[in-house]
């Protein structure tokens, strides 16, 4: 059955108009951009087998897949679909330019050959008018848009055929899909790879070092000592510290920007916050070395220039505006029901923050000082810079006006200075087993704050 | 002899051709049908056992109470519900005899014959051309677009406001202009049946009354089907409407619309067959 | 939720002593003073951190000018530079634009305009998030032993002990390292496009991608836009990752210009290395002022991309809201 014709017809939908058999030519740019994509769908191969070696047999194996995978894609799939994926994604479909049908496969190897010797000449010649490059000229190719081809082939007819719509159109949805899946995935695979280069060396470590050197009186990795409790209770005070200063001051910016501030007051302080958390660490690390320590820590402790105080306090800087933001969202997740129930009752603004806002809160606060405490495990260049923490070898103190190191300034010192790691055997090893401690610690705080995240969600 | 449910189905409905046909000889073709009609929301059954037989170049409204599902089965119509991830459709929606939720038919190229006008105008942040030429433009047009931008809005009754400043937002518009435009919008991609979810609802009287006439000039080159919340509205635009009314789920407390009526928009204005109808058209509830 | 149950009996007895004794709420003014205090302390933290960096180092670029920073690392203070550290900075910078912007902000298109409701979906967004969380050092573990060792692959020209440990392993790392930040930031701008726009592209027969490209991603493109340019301030600020990376921290040879590729395949240092490097340095070595003069340039550069970042927002916010 067909639909009942209509009473005007777009002009162009004719192929008569188009001037050119096969179709409107592809505009350049999404040529290129195709073949950028192309290109990076096939680098993974080329660097896997870079780092296995390409006179390995794996890297040789490696480097045939991806030879296989680029004809796939870059040949059969082209005379196939009439596409790439590159190409697919960008719209264009290659076909016979006499007749506009698809190429046939000898005649797309041709093509890519051609392009692939003289890639700059072609790039030249695609100034041609119908867009027709030297690859293509050669091969009989034209690289026509495939979207406005649809059209004009496309049926006003209403059937089972019609409505199920034409092949390259889906093709190019689905392949765009896996595009942007393959970049999510990157995700898991990044994960993966950081497990991985963590938990191998580290295993070394665990199954070949000493039991005696991990219980001593200092972290020296170089010296074949290996008191890791030193870099924990180091982390544990420079963490402690810190929230000293960014527990108070972060949760009391958010509740006066949530609960107080006007709008036009809150445009002006806010950017404060904003700016904050956007120092780098390194500076903060000068200032807590050059100012921290001279005019705060000196001022009130007996001192050294290096103290885990100073490089505390640098952190506590540093965190202020993540426990000031995440708490803010949790205070302006409230309902404004609660607020005003609140009120209606005549209690006080201070009373309806303390009293009503606060413990409604409290699950989202509660995450927000997790966030802030891994952050602050997780500081490296402070501590190293303030602390101490750059040297060689760090000593046991429990005692915060004292110089000393943690978890993360510890492999930083390690890898710094001299550039081949010496020592004992397990002192490379020893940079990972802390590297997985420190990812261990800080995931797991993470997915704690997670859930007191997912918590507040639940509630509202 | 065994009577299949098919053949009964096949039966009843052939009588109902009947009777149609002895009552207007002129009656056309049937362009949208939906038989047994369930929509669910996850688990919630939004509406249920829908039957409606839309015809060509008439204008059927869908009236009733809120939550009455008169929209979701709009949706139906040019498969919109798919945009929502927990909306599953059960039963039959056929177009011109297909089944536009049989295997592998593409959503997107219904929605090229069955276009859509929604509830709030929402015209695209661009300008007035680019809005108009969109729908051609993503269906691989790439010539004649001014022409077809400039027809489309004759026939959208918007050209002579717009046509001197194409170029300027589309947003600049005002609420009725920006419905227009996009009745313009729809209309550009040459579609053949024109769905309108409650079109005047964010409207003014004399807006509206602008849309309306709009209706009556085009039906005679497209079918449309309109949502209204508003009754007067149904029994001054339409050829035939549809009365939905919704039923309480005792457990849930959710509610679950279904089809109570179907007749020629005088019939059920004027002398409806269902106690519901005439209570709800005579202004005795909803 | 009842709202009688929250309010706790004791706030009505606070209200009812409160309206019997009525006055002046010192107890409120306090507070609320302490609360404006803890802001105002912020500000002031930043005020002096921001005199006393320029108090050390503004000498130095004004003594020194264009020398300072067009001058090689070298062993006098005087006459030491950051031209090398600034290239190895705009060349990690190029590294995440080209890296971590595709790719987390197409990851971001993923998980919310594709993505289906199920496990892999939810391991996957749990996942970004914990990355975002990883310490930066880890990432250089990262970077060391996998990214060196694919650069030492990638560029047949380098080898000894430097191997590997290039501007380009570099520049790989630190794009990882914000690309979480990125698609998070991404993800939100994209979810924040209003439904009716979708609608609309849908209607009349676009695809999903005419659809994300023609009316999501321009829509979205300001908060995108705002939260690359914060991932890229916190990259070119990094040092940690850079130390495990391998960056040099005293002399370095310099054989190439500023925008010579072929610096990927060389040694590099980045500002923050620059910056730890000399801040360790002996007091009167004339190093920290070098330091401070080097922190001015960072500062300068990263400050810039947050505050276009938070302008562009505020901008777009004031759009949005129809002012």
């Amino acid at each position: 059955m067909t639909a009942t014709a209509t009473a005007h017809r777009p002009d162009g939908r004719s192929p008569a108009s188009s001037g050119i058999v096969a179709g409107f030519p592809a505009p350049v740019r999404g040529r290129i951009v195709g073949r950028l994509i192309d290109a990076v769908l096939a680098t993974p191969f080329y660097i896997a087998g870079s780092i296995a070696g390409f006179d390995s047999v794996a890297g040789a194996t490696i480097a045939a897949a991806g030879a296989a995978f680029v004809i796939w894609n870059q040949v059969w799939r082209v005379a196939r679909s009439g596409a790439s994926i590159g190409q697919s994604v960008l719209g264009i479909r290659l076909v016979d330019n006499a007749s506009g049908a698809p190429l046939p496969l000898w005649r797309c190897a041709v093509r890519e050959v051609v392009f692939l010797l003289l890639t700059v000449l072609t790039v030249v010649t695609l100034l041609r008018r119908d867009r027709r490059a030297l690859h293509d000229l050669i091969a009989g190719s034209f690289a026509s848009d495939a979207i406005a081809g649809d059209a004009l082939r496309s049926a006003r007819r209403v059937d089972d055929d019609t409505l199920r719509g034409l092949p390259g159109r889906r093709r190019r949805e689905s392949d765009i899909r896996a595009l942007f899946t393959g970049a999510a995935m990157l995700s898991l695979l990044i994960t993966a790879l950081i497990v991985f280069s963590l938990v191998a060396e580290a295993w070394t470590f665990v199954s070949n070092v000493e039991l005696g050197s991990l219980w001593g009186t200092q972290w020296a990795p170089r010296f074949g000592e290996y008191d890791i409790k030193t870099l924990i209770v180091g982390s544990l005070i420079v963490t402690a510290v810190a929230m000293v200063v960014a527990l108070p001051i972060g949760l009391g910016s958010a509740i006066y920007l949530s609960e107080y501030a006007r709008p036009r007051v809150r445009k002006v302080l806010k950017p404060v916050l904003e700016i904050l958390a956007g120092l780098p660490s390194v500076v903060v690390g000068f200032f807590a070395l050059r100012w921290i320590a001279p005019n705060v820590v000196q001022r009130f402790f007996d001192a050294g220039i290096f103290s885990l105080m100073a490089a505390g306090l640098g952190v506590g800087l540093l965190t202020i505006p993540l426990m000031a933001s995440i708490s803010e969202d949790a205070l302006t997740a409230v309902p404004r029901p609660l607020r005003e129930a609140s009120a209606g009752l005549g209690a006080r603004k201070k009373t309806t923050t303390s009293r009503v806002v606060l413990p409604a809160a409290v699950s989202g606060l509660v995450a927000a000082f997790i966030v802030t405490v891994s952050r602050a495990i997780g500081e490296t260049m402070v501590v190293f810079l303030a602390a101490g923490g750059g040297g060689n070898v760090a000593t046991f103190t429990a005692d915060p006006t004292e110089a000393g190191s943690t978890m993360t300034a510890a492999m930083a010192a390690q890898a710094s200075g001299t550039d081949a790691v010496v020592g004992e055997a397990l002192t490379f090893e020893s940079l990972f087993f802390v590297g997985l401690v420190l990812f261990l610690v800080t995931l797991g705080l993470n997915l704690l704050a997670d859930r007191f995240v997912r918590r507040v969600r639940q509630a509202y | 002899m065994q009577i299949t449910k098919e053949q009964r189905v096949d039966e009843t409905s052939a009588m109902i051709d009947d009777i149609e046909v002895r009552e207007d000889p002129r009656a056309s073709e049937i362009v949208l049908e939906t038989r047994d009609l369930d929509v669910y929301y996850g688990a919630f059954r939004a509406v249920r056992d829908v039957g409606l037989r839309i015809r060509a170049n008439e204008i059927t409204a869908m009236i009733g109470p809120s939550g009455c599902g008169k929209s979701t089965v709009l949706r139906c119509f040019n498969r919109m519900n798919d945009l929502i991830e927990s909306a599953r459709v059960e039963g039959e929606v056929r177009y011109h005899d297909v089944d536009l939720y049989g295997d592998k038919i593409d959503a997107v190229e219904v929605r090229r014959r069955i276009g859509m006008v929604f509830q709030k105008p929402n015209p695209f942040p661009k300008s007035i051309f680019d809005n108009v030429a969109y729908g051609p433009r993503v269906a691989g047009q790439r010539r004649g677009l001014d022409d077809l931008v400039e027809r489309s809005l004759q026939r959208a009754a918007l050209w002579d406001e717009v046509k001197d400043r194409l170029k300027d937002s589309a947003l600049g518009l005002s609420g009725g202009q920006q419905q227009r435009l996009c009745i313009a919008r729809a209309l550009a991609v040459d579609p053949d049946v024109l769905l309108m979810d409650e079109p005047c609802s964010a409207l003014d009287p004399i807006a509206t009354g602008r849309i309306e006439e709009l209706m009556q000039e085009i039906k005679h080159d497209y079918t449309i089907v309109i949502v209204t919340h508003n009754m007067q509205q149904a029994a001054r635009v339409s050829d035939r409407t549809a009365f939905f009314t919704a039923e309480v789920n005792e457990e849930s407390d959710r509610r679950t619309g279904l089809l109570v009526e179907y007749d020629r928009t005088q019939n059920i204005f004027s002398n409806p067959s269902d106690g519901r109808t005439e209570a709800y058209v005579t202004g005795r509830f909803g | 939720m009842k709202l009688g149950t929250v309010l706790p009996d004791q706030t009505r007895k606070d209200v009812e002593r409160r309206l019997q004794r009525g006055g002046i709420d010192f107890g409120g003014f306090v507070f609320r003073l302490a609360l404006v205090s803890c802001l105002v302390f912020a500000l002031l933290v930043l005020l002096v951190l921001v005199a006393d960096v320029f108090d050390r180092g503004f000498g130095v670029l004004t003594d020194r000018g264009l020398d300072f920073l067009s001058a090689p690392l070298r062993t006098r203070a005087d006459e030491a530079g950051i031209f090398q550290s600034l290239r190895g900075t705009f060349w990690i910078g190029v590294f995440v634009v080209a890296l971590a912007f595709p790719f987390g902000i197409g990851a971001a298109i993923y998980l919310e305009e594709y993505a289906p409701d199920n496990r892999l979906t939810r391991l996957i967004d749990v996942n970004i998030r914990n990355l975002a969380g990883v310490p930066s050092v880890v990432y250089g573990i990262l970077g060391f032993s996998i990214f060196v060792k694919a650069a030492d692959g990638f560029f047949p020209g380098s080898v000894g002990d430097h191997a590997g440990k290039t501007t380009a392993a570099a520049g790989v790392t630190l794009a990882v390292l914000v690309l979480p930040i990125v698609i998070i930031t991404s993800a939100e701008a994209i979810r924040a496009v209003p439904r009716e726009i979708r609608e609309a592209s849908y209607g009349v027969g676009a695809t999903q991608w005419d659809t994300i490209r023609t009316n999501v991603l321009p829509y979205a493109a300001p908060g995108i836009l705002t939260g690359t340019l914060l991932s890229l301030a916190r990259a070119l600020g990094e040092a940690a990752p850079l130390i495990l990376v391998g960056a040099v921290q005293g002399r370095l040879g310099s054989r190439t210009g500023f925008f010579e590729p072929e610096q990927l395949s060389e040694q590099f240092t980045a500002m923050p290395i620059t910056i730890t490097d000399w801040a360790t340095k002996p007091a009167n070595s004339g190093f920290v002022e070098n330091t401070a003069a080097a922190i001015i340039v960072l500062l300068v550069v990263v400050l810039l991309a947050n505050a276009v970042a938070i302008l562009l927002r505020n901008r777009f916010e004031n759009k949005r809201a129809g002012r």
